[in-house]
């Protein structure tokens, strides 16, 4: 935390449209898990940070919904529109080579680590 | 998973020779087959089938190719390891699903590029238990279908950020963002744009993840 009442790390969604703080470390060793603190805290976006909620303020869903709620679904076949890439990726897809060979590109972890699903990445960002 | 002819043999009880199985070409039941069998088979097997068979004639490899993804790397390793050697696999606790604007393949990580970052993006946090991801069905094919109590969304945008138009999903077993969080499965989905407003939901049973 940064200054008290906002969130700076990690996020989580919590499938119910929410955001919560995310401080777990995972030790790839073991598989088990440590918690900081703030661990699985709700936090909302609110005015370019991600701060705290207080028992009995609206959610970050409740706050910001105002759109569809889009269902995430699998392909179907590659003849219908917009599921061209269930069986080849589409030729401007960053993760494919002019060859249209598939290779995944990897960021550094230093910076991986914040620039999605991190307050960092989203820091100032304006509600569009 | 697959297993590979190349590590098949032959049980040498007649003639003590060894051969190897090689494919011809993708092995798939036919109709005369499935009705000697049709009694037999599980209620959601017979389903799949009948769906199958009643598909409209395309080219072959659109009625055989169903896959549209695959467990990666890490979990193949894993459960490949923990069967053949006995190396013990602890699954995470919590298992994060996230959106991807670009092409994956089995060897996904934490830091693979072009994840979704529309403003206030996360991976969608799933407690490893057997609420949401319940026991499969099948015997000879297996599936697992999830998440298996209600559907689950991932937060409510706030802004267009980047990479908001995704096209695939990943699962992983952490969610620090980087090469630590190793790869479970992902598939491609149907394209989806995502604004300021809307919240991305995977509906109830929405993945299932077959094995044979």
């Amino acid at each position: 935390m940064a200054d008290e009442g906002i969130y700076h790390g990690r996020l989580m969604a919590d499938g119910q449209g929410n955001l919560l703080a995310d401080e777990s470390t995972l030790d790839a060793a073991t598989g088990d898990a440590t918690y900081g603190e703030n661990h699985g805290k709700p936090v909302a976006y609110h005015e370019g940070s991600y701060i705290f909620l207080k028992k009995g303020e609206d959610s970050h869903n409740k706050r910001h919904s105002a759109g569809e709620t889009l269902e995430v679904a699998g392909t179907t076949d590659a003849s219908n529109p917009g599921e061209e890439h269930h069986e080849v990726p589409a030729s401007d897809d960053p993760h494919v080579d002019d060859e249209g060979n598939v290779s995944l590109m990897f960021d550094p972890d230093s910076v991986a680590a914040t620039v999605t699903g991190h307050t960092d990445a989203y820091s100032g960002g304006g509600e569009e | 998973m697959e297993v590979t002819p190349s590590g098949i043999v032959l049980p040498d009880l007649i003639v003590p020779q060894r051969r190897l199985i090689k494919p011809r070409s993708l092995w798939y039941p036919t109709r005369d087959g499935l009705e000697l069998s049709w009694s037999d088979l599980p209620k959601d097997v017979r389903k799949f089938y009948d769906k199958w068979l009643k598909a409209p004639t395309r080219e072959a490899k659109d009625l055989v190719v169903q896959m549209a993804g695959s467990m990666a790397n890490f979990s193949s390793k894993s459960m490949q390891d923990s069967v053949w050697g006995k190396t013990a696999f602890t699954a995470a606790v919590t298992i994060y699903a996230g959106l991807w604007a670009a092409t994956l393949d089995d060897t996904l990580a934490g830091n693979t590029a072009s994840e979704c970052a529309y403003t206030s993006y996360a991976r969608l946090a799933l407690t490893n238990n057997t609420t949401i991801f319940a026991a499969g069905s099948g015997t000879t094919t297996y599936s697992k279908t999830w998440p298996s109590d209600a559907a689950k969304s991932w937060a409510t945008s706030t802004g267009t950020g980047t990479n908001n138009t995704v096209t695939y999903l990943g699962v992983l077993d952490g969610n620090a963002g980087t090469s630590a969080d190793h790869g479970y499965c992902w598939c491609s989905i149907t394209s989806t744009t995502i604004n300021s407003g809307d919240t991305p939901q995977l509906a109830q049973n929405a993945v299932t993840v077959t094995q044979d």
